[in-house]
């Protein structure tokens, strides 16, 4: 039953047969093989995706759109530049730091990249950068926005696991801050080696002026990942606080803000979830075959000698998961992959919050390589650059990622130490 | 000219259920912490509307082809191959939404009269919804494959 399951998931997969449905597809031929009956199907499409902690990644690709929409992430963007604007290199740590205050509103790389590519390529560009490097910049620094809370990765890998969403946001803060510091540091060298060029000047009363500006926008992750730490909201409940303010701020700072906007985000936010939400439900009906055969236990008993050498199977896992990620989107691998992987991890004897965010760093990296490439073909998109140009500049910050990827991995003390740390 | 006024039907109810799970949720939190009398059915019913999204979401995914799968094979083929094989696809995801229509339609008959754990509503109210989104989500297929040969000409 496994290798029939396995034979025609895979198939419909090669043939280009649109991810979640080749989930429920591969169901609907096997379960009337497994003498079962096809009335699970519908039963778990609903059961799949009626869920109340998943509804928390509407919520968040709205929030990512209301940003687009308004004039938060420009007030961001000033905020940054006052801050680090004066530094060698300065746009490129601009681009480094506003992605990291975007990330503590959006749960999405791609909806990140999509805001700040429009943004900062223009800009970098009239500031004497190579336009690659401007957009590889953005590309990359986008990840940051998965990683630091929200994040909606982490939401669908506590949703498939079981584990806290709330201790994966916090697991990924830390791991955040030291990505945004080594792409910071990528981008100093390339300054220092390119002779970049130095911005602007310090000014502190242009520091103030731009904290007055990005206080409402800075008020959101305030009340949603304090609200969120503090244990006061449930992921969705912040989610759901963060877009409301955001709305009401973001209509009141932006001139240009119209009825038309909201509906469109609003429509968006459906159509964007419907394709994630595919996914959801098609795992969830292959999910009863796979609980079924027992997929995942056989996955970790086969790799059991591997089971052995701790550190050779977690690179092995890594390896794996960046293997993946340039075939399949974030969301579809950790739907289809983590659960069959959880196994093997506990077996090795890795937290399952750690896991998370070794998961997440990897399908971080996996949205920057080709051929499946959601963050590296939105920017190519916006920008009208190729594949290769960007990649010319990007590879350098992959190894640091990666760099960052090996150092989260074989260090829990980065994901896990700041939990105990508050608790 | 219809499948405009069914998209844009489609689009306005995503719209209004995402205001409406979002202002729901920001509603349940106030009355939790503020009026101090939590809405019982509040988190039940805002999963439900979730699969509605979800679904309706799904419809307007397939209107813009943003459902992808690994086409780095398929990419190889010529052109014509490429059409041909897409349109195979196309076929075969109708049979699924037949194959689940029916059995979803069987299921609402047999759950849809009970009541909801934490409301007096009838589940099958929230249920309709696969056998629906298999209509919509099959016209939608049914259109695609139609442009698809129509561009050809």
């Amino acid at each position: 039953m496994t290798a029939i399951l396995l034979g025609v998931l895979l198939t419909l997969m090669a043939v280009a047969f649109p991810i979640g449905f080749a989930l429920m597809g591969t169901a609907a031929v096997t379960i009337p093989a497994a003498g079962m009956d096809l009335i699970s199907v519908p039963v778990q499409l609903f059961s799949g995706t009626d869920s109340f902690a998943i509804l928390a990644v509407p919520l968040f690709i709205l929030m990512g759109e209301l940003m687009s929409a308004t004039t938060i992430a420009h007030r961001l963007v000033e905020l940054a530049v006052s801050l680090v604007g004066w530094m060698r290199g300065g746009l490129a740590h601009v681009n480094v730091l506003t992605n990291a205050f975007m990330a503590e509103m959006s749960g999405s790389a791609t909806a990140d990249a999509a805001v700040l590519s429009k943004i900062f390529v223009p800009e970098m560009e009239r500031a004497g950068y190579p336009k690659a490097y401007a957009a590889a910049c953005t590309a990359v620094n986008a990840t940051i926005g998965i990683i630091i809370p929200p994040s909606i990765p982490m939401v669908l890998y506590g949703v498939t696991t079981n584990t806290s969403i709330r201790d994966l946001f916090i697991a990924g803060i830390v791991p955040g801050i030291i990505l945004a510091g080594a792409f910071m540091l990528t981008c100093y060298i390339f300054a220092r080696r390119y002779n970049h060029p130095v911005d602007e000047h310090f000014e502190l009363r242009r520091l103030k002026a731009s904290l007055r500006g990005a206080l409402l926008p800075m008020l959101i992750p305030i009340l949603v990942v304090g609200g969120l730490i503090g244990g006061i909201f449930t992921a969705t409940e912040a989610a759901g606080v963060g877009v409301i303010i955001a709305l009401i701020g973001g209509a009141f700072m932006s001139p240009d803000f119209t009825w038309k906007k909201l509906y469109d985000a609003l429509v968006t936010t459906a159509r964007q979830t419907g394709v994630v939400m595919m996914l959801v439900a098609g795992s969830s009906v292959l999910g009863i075959l796979v609980a079924n055969e027992q997929i995942p236990q056989h996955v970790a008993n086969g790799l059991q000698t591997f089971a052995h050498n701790p550190v050779l199977a977690l690179l092995l896992i890594n390896i794996f998961l960046l293997i993946l990620g340039m075939f399949l989107q974030a969301a579809a691998a950790i739907i289809i992959v983590v659960p069959v992987l959880m196994p093997l991890a506990a077996k090795i004897g890795i937290d399952p919050v750690h896991f998370g965010i070794i998961v997440t760093l990897n399908l971080g990296i996996g949205q920057q390589t080709p051929p499946v490439a959601t963050v590296l073909l939105t920017v190519c998109a916006i920008t009208g650059l190729s594949i290769q140009q960007v990649m010319r500049y990007s590879k350098w910050f992959l190894i640091t990622m990666f760099a960052v990827l090996m150092l989260v991995s074989y260090a829990p003390v980065t994901t896990l130490w700041f939990r105990h740390f508050i608790s | 000219m219809l499948m405009r006024l069914l998209d844009r039907l489609v689009a306005l109810i995503s719209a209004l259920l995402v205001a409406g799970t979002t202002v729901l949720t920001c509603v349940s939190v106030f009355m939790r912490y503020v009026v101090n009398s939590s809405l019982p059915w509040a988190i039940e019913i805002s999963g439900f509307l979730l699969v509605w999204i979800s679904f309706f979401g799904a419809y307007l995914a397939f209107r813009q082809r943003q459902h992808l799968g690994v086409d780095i094979l398929i990419d190889k083929l010529p052109e014509r191959l490429q059409r041909i094989w897409y349109s195979v696809i196309d076929a075969a995801l109708i049979v699924l939404f037949a194959v689940i229509f029916i059995h979803s339609l069987r299921w609402v008959r047999v759950v849809g009269g009970r009541e909801i754990a934490t409301a007096p509503i009838e589940r099958g109210v929230f249920i309709v919804i696969i056998p629906i989104a298999c209509v919509l989500c099959a016209i939608a297929v049914i259109a695609d494959l139609f442009k698809r040969w129509k561009e050809r000409t």
